[in-house]
């Protein structure tokens, strides 16, 4: 890391070369965003009253409440574009607003304390902020982007107006959810481009233990209607809740010394005009590369090379604009329990979308069963359950 | 009464300039064609003057037959979503540009109109989705009055690059810029 400084005061200088200035090109402002609520029950009927599981875990990602009108997000995106750069504030509020950027607060959704009593202050008002990027276009065909961003790993994203399915998988909830740092993308030609860049670690407003996270993406784009993104995070000890625990002493130092990988594979086809098809895979685990970490990480983790991953398939079909219906399954695999579920589950959701307001107003009344091999759902007395089956509606406003 | 008048026939006229229709060729397709009158200009100067335009336009030009007189060309125009606060990309629709050069005439058509929907990807590009639709497709349910509005942009637009068209096609060639003076010591 010691030759990231002057590499990047060598990208600054190159910027800087490059810079012209073009006083007609006064550029273009565009403020979106939307509001999103549901209502869901849950045949289980958790005597806990929400749906992360019987141990309170990560059972659900972000619609958790059973029973009773819920408030998603409020999100207020400013996005300024000219010919040369583009400029994203995309600040969020609300409950899924906390638990999408959970990295940017201290409360106990955050399982990374910072040891710094000037570090955690910090942490305030930084939890509204989902992203807050500018990228700069050097030439046309090569970009650098500076800031807060949503990762590139996975096929959903926070944003419930972009997602098919209103309940998010576990592949999202158990992948990062945004990075920062720097990265740069360069188009080859209309089909082909890689973005390769440095992120202080996954989901963290602060970096602990000065490792960095390597990230990147390749896209391919064979036919108009069809684009494949493989997508790379990797990093040398680039977890910082794992480093808490080696400086709490609850771990040995050597724990500290591993290397993580995550590979991401995800497509779009849009088969027909009506008919879509989409895949995401993806798999990760730590190397550790003491000999000595070997007993503590078997004891934490069940295996001396922890690792998760999954794989989901989405289609849907639009009868017409207005209405669709749409099926996900997905498989996924935490028992090593690195990330946040802890078990392998089997997910069926089934949304039928209702799309009004000329796309503003969404309505999506959706169904989904996740069936785990052990009793990992919640039951009406309290207890265990191998599955759990849910059935609401979410209501999606965009302007 | 005779200014009364004029602006009671502004007043009717504005409306039914909104909802005027677009061109349909005898399939029903969306279709801009005309034949242009260029008297005096030679077929190979109508060929000159449409191809540099094409370019100067952005088009990608996929026939490019000199000696049959004739350009073939795509380019799509973007289509917006006003919405409550800032206009957003909602779409573009695609067509076709044929020019068929004559001595003293030519021939233009815009043709397979067809709108591909956008949206943001899962990194916030906005991009196509792959659905499209026909632009003739009088029906958009849900969002009936933006596909009219964008009908109705695209016939703007189609009728603006077919005037600036025809401009180009008669323009003069421009002269070759003046050498610089020569600046004598002996002044």
């Amino acid at each position: 890391m010691n030759k990231l400084l002057p590499t990047l005061a060598l990208a600054a200088v190159s910027l800087a070369a490059h810079a012209q200035t073009d006083s007609t090109d006064t550029g273009k402002l565009t403020v979106s965003g939307y509001i999103d609520s549901y209502y869901l029950t849950a045949f289980n009927k958790p005597k806990s009253g929400n749906l992360l599981g019987v141990d309170q875990l990560a059972g659900r990602a972000f619609d958790r409440l059973p029973d009773q009108f819920a408030l998603g997000l409020v999100q207020a995106k400013l996005a300024y574009s000219n010919r040369k750069s583009d400029l994203v504030i995309d600040l969020t509020f609300g409950p899924n607003a906390d638990l999408g950027n959970f990295g940017n607060t201290t409360g106990a959704l955050n399982l990374y304390r910072p040891a710094s009593p000037y570090v955690a202050s910090l942490y305030g008002t930084s939890a509204a902020i989902k992203q807050a990027y500018f990228t700069y276009r050097i030439v046309p065909k090569l970009s650098v982007t500076v800031g807060q961003f949503g990762t590139h790993i996975g096929y959903e994203v926070i944003d419930a107006p972009l997602n098919y399915n209103y309940s998010l998988s576990n592949l999202f909830n158990n992948g990062p959810f945004y990075h920062i740092g720097l990265k740069a993308a360069y188009a080859f030609n209309d089909k082909t481009s890689l973005m390769l860049g440095v992120v202080n670690n996954w989901d963290n407003l602060t970096d602990n233990n000065k490792q960095k996270s390597l990230i990147g993406q390749f896209t391919y784009k064979p036919l108009s209607n069809l684009t494949l993104y493989a997508n790379w995070i990797g990093g040398h000890g680039d977890d910082a809740y794992l480093t808490t625990l080696v400086d709490a002493g609850t771990l040995p130092t050597a724990c500290d010394n591993y290397q993580r990988n995550l590979f991401d594979l995800t497509t779009n086809f849009q088969v027909t005009s009506r008919f879509y098809l989409g895949l995401n895979a993806a798999y990760g685990w730590y190397s550790f590369k003491d000999n000595d970490a070997e007993q503590a990480v078997s004891a934490l983790f069940g295996s001396t090379s922890p690792a998760w991953g999954g794989a989901a398939l989405y289609t849907n079909y639009a009868f017409t604009d207005v209405l669709g219906l749409g099926l996900r399954y997905e498989y996924f695999n935490d028992k090593n329990g690195v990330r946040y579920l802890h078990t392998s589950s089997n997910s069926l959701t089934i949304t039928a979308p209702i799309t009004l307001a000329a796309g503003k107003l969404q309505v999506k009344p959706e169904f989904r069963l996740d069936v785990a091999p052990n009793a990992y759902y919640e039951n009406a007395q309290g207890l265990g359950t191998d599955r759990q089956s849910t059935l609401g509606v979410a209501f999606i406003y965009k302007y | 009464m005779r200014t009364l008048l004029a602006f009671l026939c502004l007043l009717l006229a504005a409306p039914l300039a909104h909802s005027q229709a677009l061109p349909l060729d005898n399939q029903r397709k969306v279709s801009f064609y005309e034949v242009v009158q260029a008297d005096s200009l030679r077929a190979g100067t109508l060929y000159a003057h449409a191809k540099r335009w094409l370019v100067h336009h952005g088009y990608q030009v996929s026939t490019a037959d000199s000696v049959a007189g004739r350009l073939v060309a795509t380019q799509a125009l973007a289509l917006y979503d006003r919405g409550y606060l800032t206009k957003k990309l909602h779409g573009k629709v695609r067509y076709q540009l044929t020019l068929d050069v004559k001595d003293g005439r030519y021939r233009l058509e815009f043709n397979n109109f067809i709108f591909d929907y956008y949206q943001e990807d899962h990194t916030y590009r906005l991009v196509p989705t792959g659905k499209t639709k026909p632009l003739e497709d009088p029906l958009a349910a849900g969002w009936q009055k933006l596909w009219q509005s964008h009908q109705h942009d695209t016939l703007l637009g189609i009728n603006s690059l077919q005037a600036d068209l025809k401009t180009a096609m008669l323009a003069a060639p421009k002269a070759p810029a003046a050498a610089p003076q020569a600046r004598s010591a002996a002044w």
